[in-house]
């Protein structure tokens, strides 16, 4: 009885209060997925010395049964692939250094926020903005958003959904995105996506 | 005839006859010369002016001149002993100061000495790291440019390892800027030991500590606690706890102070 008392725990209730959101005047300032129990989570994969990440030494569980590849396009490090479903991680750099105390003001800024998401997806057309909020992960702060929006390639349309996570990472920008597309099992992920980004470590922060 | 001469004690007055030399102003103790004498003798020891020197009242303030001649003498005799020892002690002043430029010359020489012999051992036991500190230096520009500093990019840079830990007559070094106020070149050299235990934040600490010496030709801080946290506090070894963000905050800080400078 004790065991499956103890199940139920982990199982239903960690799960249900461990996500914890701050509010101000009604908008989330603050986000934090605290899931200590995953089964749908394998090994972490480090990107350390790898040489698209630019010297960001980060680590990241990779989600049971699905392929690790290599990215093809210059700032993308690794994707997970399963099916028509894609998590990305790219590494970019910003234009300086930046404290995660000052991160976190520029963040708090709309005009910032909305401008960075239409940036980051300047290749998706009749763009709509599902989501977006103001996140921490493993202590740095980062930009969530959800977004859909229509790519076309040699005349072929895919509707795109979206959720990315921008992390302000000292000089460095780590965009972790989730991706499906007309054919994806996108919403039966997407809460897969948020266990990915939220087992999101920097070693280095911790010696 | 017999001439006569008499002094006053500076000048000679004469020739004279008996009677001239008579109507002169002269007392009893007026000098006198003639020729058949081998001195000048006081007119009260001379035989002949008896008569007149015995007809002369004694001198009233004769004890009073004496008196004088006696003060006048000793203020002499005592300036002249007062010179001689400022004489005496301008010579000992002179000496201590040339022996105190001496030994400043010669420790000045040694230190120099010392700090080429230093300089030549550092360079003789560098050699190439496989850290990619030009990682380092891009960033160095990257971040100056963002804050409007645009430096002099020296043609040559080195950046090397040398067992700085491993010298005579030094306290610990973490690494050593050699082209200060030097635009032509970069020239630094770290200690592997340093590197290797160093975190991530005091690497960076530490390398834009050498750049900023190199390339803003700035000076290390004073070790006062004051000046913990900035970039230039030489005393890295106490930056054991800092992170990036501490780091970041405080290469700002000076990159904000020399731009503001600059204008």
């Amino acid at each position: 009885m004790k065991t499956i008392n103890s199940l139920l725990f982990y199982f239903i209730f960690i799960p249900l209060f461990s996500q914890t959101e701050y509010h101000k005047n009604d908008k989330i300032i603050y986000k934090s997925v605290n899931y200590s129990l995953s089964t749908e989570l394998g090994e972490y994969l480090s990107i350390k010395d790898h040489p698209k990440a630019k010297g960001v030494n980060m680590k990241i569980q990779v989600p049971i049964g699905w392929d690790i590849k290599e990215g093809d396009r210059p700032n993308i490090v690794k994707k997970f692939i399963k099916g028509d479903d894609v998590y990305l991680i790219q590494i970019r750099d910003n234009v300086t250094f930046f404290s995660r105390k000052q991160s976190r003001e520029t963040i708090q800024k709309d005009n910032f926020v909305n401008d960075l998401i239409q940036k980051e997806n300047s290749f998706l057309k009749n763009l709509e903005v599902l989501e977006q909020s103001i996140v921490t992960i493993d202590t740095y702060p980062a930009i969530q958003s959800k977004v859909k929006g229509d790519y076309e390639q040699m005349g072929f349309k895919v509707t795109f959904i979206m959720k990315s996570w921008i992390i302000f990472y000292e000089d460095k920008y780590i965009i972790l995105q989730s991706m499906g597309g007309n054919n994806s099992n996108f919403y039966e992920n997407e809460q897969l996506y948020s266990l990915i980004t939220n087992s999101v470590i920097f070693p280095e922060h911790y010696k | 005839m017999k001439k006569y001469f008499y002094t006053d004690g500076t000048n000679k007055y004469g020739p004279y006859s008996k009677d001239e030399l008579l109507l002169q102003k002269i007392t009893r103790n007026t000098k006198i010369w003639y020729l058949g004498i081998d001195k000048w003798t006081e007119l009260s020891n001379i035989q002949e002016f008896d008569d007149f020197t015995l007809s002369i009242p004694p001198e009233i303030n004769k004890s009073k001149t004496n008196i004088q001649k006696i003060i006048v003498e000793k203020s002499l005799s005592k300036h002249s002993s007062s010179f001689d020892i400022r004489k005496i002690l301008a010579n000992k002043i002179s000496i201590i100061v040339f022996l105190f430029i001496l030994v400043v010359s010669i420790v000045i020489y040694f230190k120099f000495q010392n700090k080429s012999n230093i300089k030549k051992e550092i360079i003789e036991n560098s050699y190439d790291a496989d850290e990619d500190f030009n990682l380092y230096i891009d960033k160095y520009y990257r971040d100056l440019e963002y804050y409007g500093i645009f430096p002099k990019k020296p043609k040559t840079t080195i950046i090397k390892f040398s067992k700085l830990d491993q010298l005579d007559n030094t306290t610990h070094l973490h690494g050593i800027s050699y082209g200060y106020n030097d635009d032509e070149k970069i020239e630094i050299y770290i200690n592997p030991t340093s590197w290797a235990k160093f975190s991530k934040p005091m690497r960076y600490f530490l390398m834009y500590h050498e750049l900023s010496h190199d390339l803003l030709n700035l000076e290390d801080l004073d070790k006062g606690l004051v000046n913990e946290g900035r970039l230039m506090y030489p005393a890295l070894y106490s930056y054991e706890n800092k992170n990036m963000d501490d780091f970041i905050e405080s290469f700002q800080t000076l990159f904000e102070e020399e731009a503001k400078k600059r204008k």
